[in-house]
Protein backbone atom coordinates (compact mmCIF):
# COMPACT_ATOMS: atom_id res chain seq x y z
CA UNK A 1 0.00 0.00 0.00
CA UNK A 2 1.26 3.28 -1.38
CA UNK A 3 -0.87 5.67 0.94
CA UNK A 4 -1.94 3.75 4.24
CA UNK A 5 -4.21 6.35 6.42
CA UNK A 6 -6.06 4.96 9.85
CA UNK A 7 -8.06 6.81 12.28
CA UNK A 8 -7.58 10.32 11.50
CA UNK A 9 -9.21 12.97 12.66
CA UNK A 10 -9.10 16.40 11.95
CA UNK A 11 -11.04 19.96 13.82
CA UNK A 12 -10.91 23.63 12.61
CA UNK A 13 -11.53 24.87 15.80
CA UNK A 14 -14.20 23.53 17.45
CA UNK A 15 -15.43 22.07 14.02
CA UNK A 16 -14.30 18.20 13.43
CA UNK A 17 -14.32 17.68 9.56
CA UNK A 18 -12.74 14.48 9.57
CA UNK A 19 -13.85 11.75 12.20
CA UNK A 20 -12.33 9.09 12.02
CA UNK A 21 -10.88 7.94 8.17
CA UNK A 22 -9.22 5.12 7.42
CA UNK A 23 -8.23 4.80 3.72
CA UNK A 24 -5.94 2.83 1.64
CA UNK A 25 -4.09 3.34 -1.75
CA UNK A 26 -2.22 0.54 -3.49
CA UNK A 27 0.39 1.41 -6.27
CA UNK A 28 -1.62 2.13 -9.56
CA UNK A 29 -4.92 2.49 -8.16
CA UNK A 30 -6.81 5.27 -9.13
CA UNK A 31 -9.65 6.54 -6.05
CA UNK A 32 -11.88 9.00 -6.56
CA UNK A 33 -13.48 10.87 -3.47
CA UNK A 34 -17.03 12.43 -3.78
CA UNK A 35 -19.30 13.90 -1.59
CA UNK A 36 -21.27 16.69 -0.95
CA UNK A 37 -19.71 20.05 -0.41
CA UNK A 38 -18.59 20.33 3.20
CA UNK A 39 -18.06 16.96 3.93
CA UNK A 40 -14.45 17.01 4.26
CA UNK A 41 -12.96 16.21 0.39
CA UNK A 42 -10.17 18.61 0.43
CA UNK A 43 -9.40 18.47 4.48
CA UNK A 44 -8.54 14.92 3.65
CA UNK A 45 -6.54 14.93 1.09
CA UNK A 46 -4.58 17.64 2.07
CA UNK A 47 -3.76 15.66 5.21
CA UNK A 48 -2.38 13.06 2.83
CA UNK A 49 0.70 15.44 2.18
CA UNK A 50 0.34 17.40 5.35
CA UNK A 51 -0.85 20.63 4.37
CA UNK A 52 -3.48 20.22 6.81
CA UNK A 53 -2.14 18.67 10.60
CA UNK A 54 -4.29 16.24 11.63
CA UNK A 55 -5.12 15.85 15.34
CA UNK A 56 -5.55 11.70 15.65
CA UNK A 57 -4.41 8.57 13.57
CA UNK A 58 -1.61 8.63 11.82
CA UNK A 59 -0.86 8.15 7.80
CA UNK A 60 2.02 6.96 6.24
CA UNK A 61 3.07 7.41 2.67
CA UNK A 62 5.43 4.96 0.76
CA UNK A 63 6.26 3.29 4.06
CA UNK A 64 7.18 6.43 5.72
CA UNK A 65 5.38 8.30 8.48
CA UNK A 66 4.24 11.65 7.23
CA UNK A 67 2.28 13.32 10.37
CA UNK A 68 5.88 12.67 12.09
CA UNK A 69 8.45 12.44 9.69
CA UNK A 70 11.60 15.80 9.97
CA UNK A 71 12.02 15.77 6.07
CA UNK A 72 8.89 16.74 5.04
CA UNK A 73 10.19 18.40 1.76
CA UNK A 74 11.53 15.05 0.54
CA UNK A 75 8.93 13.20 1.00
CA UNK A 76 6.34 16.22 -0.25
CA UNK A 77 8.82 15.53 -4.23
CA UNK A 78 7.24 12.48 -4.43
CA UNK A 79 3.45 13.64 -3.74
CA UNK A 80 2.18 15.71 -6.46
CA UNK A 81 -0.43 18.03 -5.33
CA UNK A 82 -3.08 19.81 -8.63
CA UNK A 83 -5.51 22.53 -6.87
CA UNK A 84 -8.78 23.41 -8.32
CA UNK A 85 -7.22 27.41 -8.65
CA UNK A 86 -4.51 26.04 -10.29
CA UNK A 87 -1.82 28.13 -8.09
CA UNK A 88 1.00 28.90 -10.90
CA UNK A 89 3.29 31.35 -10.31
CA UNK A 90 2.70 33.92 -11.97
CA UNK A 91 5.93 35.89 -12.43
CA UNK A 92 7.13 33.06 -14.04
CA UNK A 93 6.60 31.61 -16.91
CA UNK A 94 5.73 28.19 -18.39
CA UNK A 95 8.98 26.87 -18.02
CA UNK A 96 10.69 28.47 -15.02
CA UNK A 97 7.29 27.25 -13.27
CA UNK A 98 8.04 24.14 -14.06
CA UNK A 99 12.36 23.78 -13.76
CA UNK A 100 11.86 26.04 -10.69
CA UNK A 101 10.90 23.29 -7.73
CA UNK A 102 13.49 20.69 -9.35
CA UNK A 103 16.27 23.32 -9.82
CA UNK A 104 16.58 24.74 -6.56
CA UNK A 105 16.36 21.03 -5.06
CA UNK A 106 19.01 20.39 -6.67
CA UNK A 107 17.10 17.00 -8.56
CA UNK A 108 18.15 17.79 -12.11
CA UNK A 109 20.72 19.96 -13.86
CA UNK A 110 19.45 22.61 -15.75
CA UNK A 111 19.41 20.60 -19.57
CA UNK A 112 17.32 18.01 -17.87
CA UNK A 113 15.13 19.92 -15.61
CA UNK A 114 14.09 21.68 -19.25
CA UNK A 115 14.30 18.97 -21.53
CA UNK A 116 11.96 16.63 -19.35
CA UNK A 117 9.68 19.95 -18.84
CA UNK A 118 9.17 20.29 -22.66
CA UNK A 119 8.43 16.75 -22.99
CA UNK A 120 5.93 17.18 -20.24
CA UNK A 121 4.47 20.20 -22.52
CA UNK A 122 4.76 18.15 -25.30
CA UNK A 123 2.78 15.42 -23.48
CA UNK A 124 -0.18 17.84 -22.33
CA UNK A 125 -0.27 19.50 -25.51
CA UNK A 126 1.34 22.94 -24.42
CA UNK A 127 5.07 22.76 -26.16
CA UNK A 128 4.20 25.98 -27.83
CA UNK A 129 3.35 27.57 -24.47
CA UNK A 130 6.80 27.11 -22.90
CA UNK A 131 8.33 30.40 -22.62
CA UNK A 132 4.82 32.57 -22.61
CA UNK A 133 3.48 33.83 -18.40
CA UNK A 134 0.30 31.87 -16.78
CA UNK A 135 -1.76 35.10 -17.22
CA UNK A 136 -2.20 34.55 -21.01
CA UNK A 137 -3.25 31.07 -20.41
CA UNK A 138 -6.68 29.64 -20.76
CA UNK A 139 -8.37 27.97 -17.60
CA UNK A 140 -7.59 24.88 -19.07
CA UNK A 141 -4.52 25.45 -20.30
CA UNK A 142 -3.50 26.48 -16.69
CA UNK A 143 -4.38 23.79 -15.11
CA UNK A 144 -2.50 21.45 -17.67
CA UNK A 145 0.31 23.32 -17.46
CA UNK A 146 -0.25 22.90 -12.92
CA UNK A 147 -0.75 19.14 -13.69
CA UNK A 148 2.61 18.74 -16.19
CA UNK A 149 4.50 21.32 -13.18
CA UNK A 150 3.77 18.27 -10.81
CA UNK A 151 4.48 15.92 -12.85
CA UNK A 152 7.86 17.52 -13.24
CA UNK A 153 9.00 16.41 -10.29
CA UNK A 154 8.50 12.13 -10.95
CA UNK A 155 6.51 11.93 -8.28
CA UNK A 156 4.91 8.61 -7.27
CA UNK A 157 1.53 9.55 -6.06
CA UNK A 158 -0.80 12.16 -7.29
CA UNK A 159 -3.28 13.99 -5.79
CA UNK A 160 -5.98 16.44 -7.10
CA UNK A 161 -8.78 18.42 -5.82
CA UNK A 162 -11.55 19.21 -7.74
CA UNK A 163 -9.13 20.19 -10.95
CA UNK A 164 -12.30 21.07 -12.99
CA UNK A 165 -13.76 23.11 -11.11
CA UNK A 166 -12.80 26.57 -11.89
CA UNK A 167 -13.48 25.80 -15.35
CA UNK A 168 -15.89 26.58 -17.97
CA UNK A 169 -17.23 23.70 -19.13
CA UNK A 170 -15.53 23.78 -22.77
CA UNK A 171 -12.55 23.17 -20.82
CA UNK A 172 -13.11 20.45 -18.81
CA UNK A 173 -12.34 17.81 -21.40
CA UNK A 174 -8.66 18.61 -21.90
CA UNK A 175 -7.84 18.38 -18.13
CA UNK A 176 -9.72 15.03 -18.33
CA UNK A 177 -7.75 13.98 -21.09
CA UNK A 178 -4.82 14.69 -19.58
CA UNK A 179 -5.78 13.01 -16.08
CA UNK A 180 -7.20 9.92 -18.06
CA UNK A 181 -3.66 9.48 -19.86
CA UNK A 182 -1.98 9.39 -16.52
CA UNK A 183 -4.00 6.97 -14.86
CA UNK A 184 -3.52 4.52 -17.97
CA UNK A 185 -0.06 4.67 -17.53
CA UNK A 186 -0.19 3.69 -13.95
CA UNK A 187 -0.31 6.44 -11.46
CA UNK A 188 -1.42 6.47 -8.23
CA UNK A 189 -3.93 8.88 -8.11
CA UNK A 190 -6.14 10.20 -5.03
CA UNK A 191 -8.92 12.53 -7.04
CA UNK A 192 -11.65 14.63 -5.59
CA UNK A 193 -14.23 15.58 -8.24
CA UNK A 194 -17.81 16.26 -9.19
CA UNK A 195 -17.09 14.83 -12.58
CA UNK A 196 -18.97 11.28 -12.04
CA UNK A 197 -18.85 10.12 -15.91
CA UNK A 198 -15.04 10.60 -15.35
CA UNK A 199 -14.83 9.26 -11.94
CA UNK A 200 -17.01 5.96 -13.43
CA UNK A 201 -14.56 5.85 -16.34
CA UNK A 202 -11.15 5.87 -14.70
CA UNK A 203 -11.58 5.31 -10.79
CA UNK A 204 -10.24 1.16 -9.86
CA UNK A 205 -12.79 2.44 -6.68
CA UNK A 206 -14.52 5.41 -5.03
CA UNK A 207 -14.76 7.09 -1.68
CA UNK A 208 -18.49 8.79 -0.48
CA UNK A 209 -17.44 10.85 1.98
CA UNK A 210 -20.33 12.75 4.21
CA UNK A 211 -20.04 14.83 7.11
CA UNK A 212 -16.57 13.70 7.69
CA UNK A 213 -17.09 10.41 7.71
CA UNK A 214 -16.52 7.71 4.35
CA UNK A 215 -19.92 6.75 4.06
CA UNK A 216 -19.42 4.44 1.13
CA UNK A 217 -16.78 2.50 -0.53
CA UNK A 218 -16.57 0.04 -3.54
CA UNK A 219 -15.47 -0.21 -7.10
CA UNK A 220 -17.20 1.95 -9.18
CA UNK A 221 -19.80 0.28 -10.63
CA UNK A 222 -20.85 -0.77 -7.36
CA UNK A 223 -20.92 3.00 -5.75
CA UNK A 224 -22.51 3.94 -8.59
CA UNK A 225 -24.99 2.17 -9.57
CA UNK A 226 -26.00 0.39 -6.40
CA UNK A 227 -25.23 2.46 -3.52
CA UNK A 228 -26.19 0.92 -0.02
CA UNK A 229 -26.57 3.90 1.68
CA UNK A 230 -29.50 6.15 1.69
CA UNK A 231 -27.39 9.61 1.55
CA UNK A 232 -25.48 8.24 -1.33
CA UNK A 233 -28.33 7.38 -3.43
CA UNK A 234 -29.39 10.72 -2.43
CA UNK A 235 -26.61 12.81 -3.60
CA UNK A 236 -26.05 10.59 -6.45
CA UNK A 237 -29.50 11.68 -7.41
CA UNK A 238 -29.05 14.85 -6.86
CA UNK A 239 -25.96 15.69 -8.94
CA UNK A 240 -27.05 13.37 -11.63
CA UNK A 241 -30.60 15.17 -12.07
CA UNK A 242 -28.39 18.41 -11.73
CA UNK A 243 -27.04 17.97 -15.66
CA UNK B 1 7.80 91.45 -4.45
CA UNK B 2 11.21 92.30 -5.20
CA UNK B 3 11.82 92.26 -1.34
CA UNK B 4 10.26 89.01 -1.40
CA UNK B 5 12.97 87.24 -3.66
CA UNK B 6 15.64 88.94 -2.51
CA UNK B 7 14.99 88.15 1.44
CA UNK B 8 14.82 84.49 -0.30
CA UNK B 9 18.06 84.81 -1.36
CA UNK B 10 19.91 85.66 1.57
CA UNK B 11 18.15 83.44 3.40
CA UNK B 12 18.68 80.60 0.73
CA UNK B 13 22.36 78.63 2.16
CA UNK B 14 20.93 78.69 5.67
CA UNK B 15 17.70 76.98 4.36
CA UNK B 16 19.87 74.78 1.79
CA UNK B 17 21.89 73.54 5.25
CA UNK B 18 18.84 72.82 6.66
CA UNK B 19 17.43 70.73 4.28
CA UNK B 20 20.28 68.49 3.39
CA UNK B 21 20.56 67.86 7.04
CA UNK B 22 17.13 67.16 6.41
CA UNK B 23 17.31 64.85 3.46
CA UNK B 24 20.27 62.91 5.41
CA UNK B 25 17.68 62.52 8.33
CA UNK B 26 15.23 60.73 6.55
CA UNK B 27 17.42 58.90 4.23
CA UNK B 28 19.67 57.56 7.06
CA UNK B 29 16.41 56.51 9.14
CA UNK B 30 14.56 55.16 6.47
CA UNK B 31 16.75 52.88 5.53
CA UNK B 32 17.49 51.75 8.99
CA UNK B 33 13.56 51.26 9.43
CA UNK B 34 13.33 49.20 6.45
CA UNK B 35 16.23 46.81 7.69
CA UNK B 36 14.15 46.61 11.07
CA UNK B 37 10.72 46.92 9.79
CA UNK B 38 11.73 43.67 7.33
CA UNK B 39 12.76 41.85 10.58
CA UNK B 40 9.35 42.43 12.73
CA UNK B 41 7.47 42.03 9.81
CA UNK B 42 9.11 38.35 9.39
CA UNK B 43 8.26 38.09 13.08
CA UNK B 44 4.83 38.79 12.47
CA UNK B 45 3.92 36.52 10.34
CA UNK B 46 6.67 33.54 11.93
CA UNK B 47 4.93 30.24 12.94
CA UNK B 48 6.28 31.14 16.62
CA UNK B 49 4.48 33.26 18.88
CA UNK B 50 7.01 34.68 20.92
CA UNK B 51 8.26 36.40 17.94
CA UNK B 52 4.83 37.47 16.79
CA UNK B 53 3.88 38.69 20.71
CA UNK B 54 7.26 41.15 19.87
CA UNK B 55 6.74 42.18 16.49
CA UNK B 56 2.62 43.23 17.56
CA UNK B 57 3.72 44.82 20.90
CA UNK B 58 6.80 46.52 19.29
CA UNK B 59 3.98 48.12 16.71
CA UNK B 60 1.57 48.70 18.83
CA UNK B 61 3.36 50.51 21.69
CA UNK B 62 5.25 52.93 18.77
CA UNK B 63 1.88 53.60 16.60
CA UNK B 64 0.39 54.44 19.83
CA UNK B 65 3.08 57.54 20.85
CA UNK B 66 3.35 60.96 18.84
CA UNK B 67 6.74 61.18 17.11
CA UNK B 68 7.50 64.42 19.16
CA UNK B 69 6.84 62.82 22.17
CA UNK B 70 9.64 60.01 21.17
CA UNK B 71 12.25 62.32 19.87
CA UNK B 72 11.98 64.15 23.58
CA UNK B 73 11.91 61.35 25.56
CA UNK B 74 14.67 60.16 23.93
CA UNK B 75 16.99 63.14 23.97
CA UNK B 76 16.00 64.84 27.19
CA UNK B 77 14.61 62.01 29.05
CA UNK B 78 16.97 58.73 28.22
CA UNK B 79 19.41 60.92 28.04
CA UNK B 80 19.73 62.44 31.23
CA UNK B 81 18.93 59.05 32.85
CA UNK B 82 22.04 57.02 31.08
CA UNK B 83 23.85 61.08 31.82
CA UNK B 84 24.75 61.45 28.57
CA UNK B 85 24.47 63.94 25.82
CA UNK B 86 22.56 63.01 22.70
CA UNK B 87 24.02 64.36 19.35
CA UNK B 88 20.42 65.73 18.51
CA UNK B 89 20.59 64.28 15.00
CA UNK B 90 21.41 60.78 16.17
CA UNK B 91 18.75 60.63 18.60
CA UNK B 92 16.67 62.08 15.69
CA UNK B 93 17.38 59.34 13.47
CA UNK B 94 16.96 56.89 15.94
CA UNK B 95 13.41 58.33 17.05
CA UNK B 96 12.46 58.76 13.71
CA UNK B 97 13.65 54.91 13.02
CA UNK B 98 11.86 53.53 15.72
CA UNK B 99 8.56 55.28 14.39
CA UNK B 100 8.79 54.20 10.66
CA UNK B 101 10.24 50.85 11.25
CA UNK B 102 6.27 50.35 13.37
CA UNK B 103 5.02 51.38 9.61
CA UNK B 104 7.45 49.06 7.57
CA UNK B 105 6.56 46.21 9.84
CA UNK B 106 2.71 46.67 8.43
CA UNK B 107 3.77 46.98 5.11
CA UNK B 108 5.43 44.47 5.03
CA UNK B 109 3.55 41.64 6.67
CA UNK B 110 0.83 43.20 4.22
CA UNK B 111 2.34 43.09 1.32
CA UNK B 112 2.82 39.25 2.14
CA UNK B 113 -0.67 38.38 3.32
CA UNK B 114 -1.98 39.96 0.16
CA UNK B 115 -0.13 36.91 -2.29
CA UNK B 116 -3.00 34.28 -2.44
CA UNK B 117 -1.76 31.40 -0.01
CA UNK B 118 -2.72 29.09 -2.86
CA UNK B 119 0.77 30.12 -4.34
CA UNK B 120 2.35 28.88 -0.84
CA UNK B 121 0.90 25.90 -0.82
CA UNK B 122 1.61 24.80 -4.49
CA UNK B 123 5.40 25.57 -3.82
CA UNK B 124 5.35 23.57 -0.31
CA UNK B 125 3.80 20.57 -2.15
CA UNK B 126 6.26 20.62 -4.60
CA UNK B 127 8.70 19.87 -1.76
CA UNK B 128 10.68 23.38 -1.82
CA UNK B 129 11.09 24.29 2.02
CA UNK B 130 9.61 27.64 3.47
CA UNK B 131 12.94 30.03 2.93
CA UNK B 132 13.12 28.26 -0.49
CA UNK B 133 9.41 29.33 -0.76
CA UNK B 134 9.16 32.47 0.56
CA UNK B 135 12.53 33.76 -1.65
CA UNK B 136 11.61 32.28 -5.17
CA UNK B 137 7.91 32.42 -5.23
CA UNK B 138 6.11 34.87 -2.04
CA UNK B 139 8.69 37.76 -1.86
CA UNK B 140 9.27 38.39 -5.48
CA UNK B 141 5.16 38.96 -5.94
CA UNK B 142 5.01 41.06 -2.25
CA UNK B 143 7.63 43.32 -3.28
CA UNK B 144 5.40 44.75 -6.13
CA UNK B 145 3.02 45.44 -3.56
CA UNK B 146 5.15 46.66 -0.56
CA UNK B 147 7.15 49.48 -3.10
CA UNK B 148 4.62 52.16 -3.66
CA UNK B 149 3.78 51.85 0.46
CA UNK B 150 7.35 51.51 1.33
CA UNK B 151 7.91 54.64 -0.89
CA UNK B 152 4.87 56.78 0.60
CA UNK B 153 6.50 55.75 4.22
CA UNK B 154 9.53 57.74 2.58
CA UNK B 155 7.65 61.00 2.56
CA UNK B 156 5.82 60.42 5.61
CA UNK B 157 9.03 60.03 7.34
CA UNK B 158 10.47 63.13 5.27
CA UNK B 159 7.66 65.36 6.35
CA UNK B 160 7.94 63.97 10.04
CA UNK B 161 11.60 65.42 10.72
CA UNK B 162 10.11 68.92 11.23
CA UNK B 163 9.18 67.61 14.10
CA UNK B 164 12.74 66.87 15.60
CA UNK B 165 13.37 70.52 15.26
CA UNK B 166 11.67 70.15 18.89
CA UNK B 167 15.00 68.76 20.23
CA UNK B 168 17.23 71.29 18.39
CA UNK B 169 18.29 69.38 14.77
CA UNK B 170 19.58 71.78 12.28
CA UNK B 171 17.30 70.99 9.76
CA UNK B 172 15.32 72.65 7.45
CA UNK B 173 12.75 73.95 10.31
CA UNK B 174 14.71 74.89 12.77
CA UNK B 175 16.76 76.79 10.54
CA UNK B 176 13.86 78.70 9.56
CA UNK B 177 12.58 79.34 13.02
CA UNK B 178 15.93 80.57 14.03
CA UNK B 179 16.11 83.22 11.02
CA UNK B 180 12.66 84.08 12.01
CA UNK B 181 14.08 84.76 15.45
CA UNK B 182 16.64 87.38 13.75
CA UNK B 183 14.21 89.21 11.20
CA UNK B 184 10.61 88.29 12.64
CA UNK B 185 9.62 88.14 9.37
CA UNK B 186 7.84 85.29 9.56
CA UNK B 187 4.87 84.78 6.82
CA UNK B 188 7.65 85.17 4.11
CA UNK B 189 10.39 82.47 5.55
CA UNK B 190 7.91 79.92 6.78
CA UNK B 191 6.36 80.03 3.26
CA UNK B 192 9.97 79.77 1.95
CA UNK B 193 10.31 76.80 4.05
CA UNK B 194 7.08 75.32 3.18
CA UNK B 195 7.86 75.77 -0.69
CA UNK B 196 11.01 73.90 0.04
CA UNK B 197 9.03 70.56 1.54
CA UNK B 198 6.70 71.15 -1.18
CA UNK B 199 9.10 70.97 -4.13
CA UNK B 200 11.28 67.53 -2.77
CA UNK B 201 8.20 65.39 -1.96
CA UNK B 202 6.58 66.42 -5.24
CA UNK B 203 9.77 65.31 -6.77
CA UNK B 204 9.18 62.24 -4.68
CA UNK B 205 5.51 61.58 -5.31
CA UNK B 206 6.40 62.18 -8.69
CA UNK B 207 8.61 58.85 -8.58
CA UNK B 208 6.52 56.65 -6.95
CA UNK B 209 3.82 57.11 -9.05
CA UNK B 210 6.07 56.22 -11.88
CA UNK B 211 7.12 53.37 -9.91
CA UNK B 212 3.48 52.43 -9.55
CA UNK B 213 2.71 53.04 -13.01
CA UNK B 214 5.28 50.68 -13.90
CA UNK B 215 4.39 47.99 -11.52
CA UNK B 216 0.56 47.85 -12.14
CA UNK B 217 1.63 47.94 -15.74
CA UNK B 218 4.03 44.67 -15.13
CA UNK B 219 0.90 43.07 -13.32
CA UNK B 220 -1.53 43.55 -15.49
CA UNK B 221 -3.57 40.50 -15.78
CA UNK B 222 -0.54 38.89 -14.27
CA UNK B 223 -2.26 37.48 -10.98
CA UNK B 224 -3.43 33.84 -11.53
N1 LIG C 1 -8.87 26.44 7.04
C1 LIG C 1 -10.10 26.20 7.54
N2 LIG C 1 -10.50 26.81 8.66
C2 LIG C 1 -11.72 26.57 9.19
N3 LIG C 1 -12.62 25.74 8.66
C3 LIG C 1 -12.28 25.09 7.53
C4 LIG C 1 -11.02 25.30 6.91
N4 LIG C 1 -10.94 24.52 5.81
C5 LIG C 1 -12.13 23.87 5.74
N5 LIG C 1 -12.93 24.20 6.77
C6 LIG C 1 -14.29 23.65 7.03
O1 LIG C 1 -14.18 22.25 7.06
C7 LIG C 1 -15.30 21.66 6.43
C8 LIG C 1 -14.83 20.72 5.33
O2 LIG C 1 -14.20 21.48 4.33
P1 LIG C 1 -13.60 20.84 3.02
O3 LIG C 1 -13.01 21.96 2.25
O4 LIG C 1 -12.72 19.71 3.36
O5 LIG C 1 -14.92 20.32 2.30
P2 LIG C 1 -15.08 19.73 0.85
O6 LIG C 1 -15.71 18.40 1.00
O7 LIG C 1 -13.79 19.80 0.12
O8 LIG C 1 -16.14 20.72 0.20
P3 LIG C 1 -16.22 21.34 -1.28
O9 LIG C 1 -16.87 20.29 -2.14
O10 LIG C 1 -17.07 22.53 -1.11
O11 LIG C 1 -14.83 21.67 -1.72
C9 LIG C 1 -16.17 22.79 5.94
O12 LIG C 1 -17.20 22.98 6.87
C10 LIG C 1 -15.25 23.96 5.92
O13 LIG C 1 -15.96 25.15 6.18
MG1 LIG D 1 -13.05 20.98 -1.49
Amino acid sequence: MIIRASGISKRFGKLEVLKGISLEVAEGEVLCIIGPSGSGKSTLLRCLNRLEKIHDGNITILEEDIVNTKNINALRQNIGMVFQSFNLFPNYTVLENMVLAPLELKKMTRKEAEEKAIALLKKVGLEDKKDVYPHTLSGGQKQRVAIARALEMNPKIMLFDEPTSALDPEMVEEVLKVMKDLAQEGMTMVIVTHEMGFARDVADRVIFMDEGFIVEEGTAEQVFSAPKSSRCQDFLSKVLSAR
Amino acid sequence: MIHYFQLFQECLPSLLNGLSVTIIMAVFSIFLAFILGVILGIFSISDFKVLRVISNTYIYIVRGIPLMILGLFLYFGVGAVLDIRFNPLVAAIIALTINASAYMAEIFRGGIQAIDIGQTEAARSLGLGYLKTMHKVILPQAIKIMIPAFLNQFITTLKDTSILSVISVRELTLNGQIIIARNYLPFEVYSYVAAMYLVIITMLSLITKKVERRLSYDNKGKRD
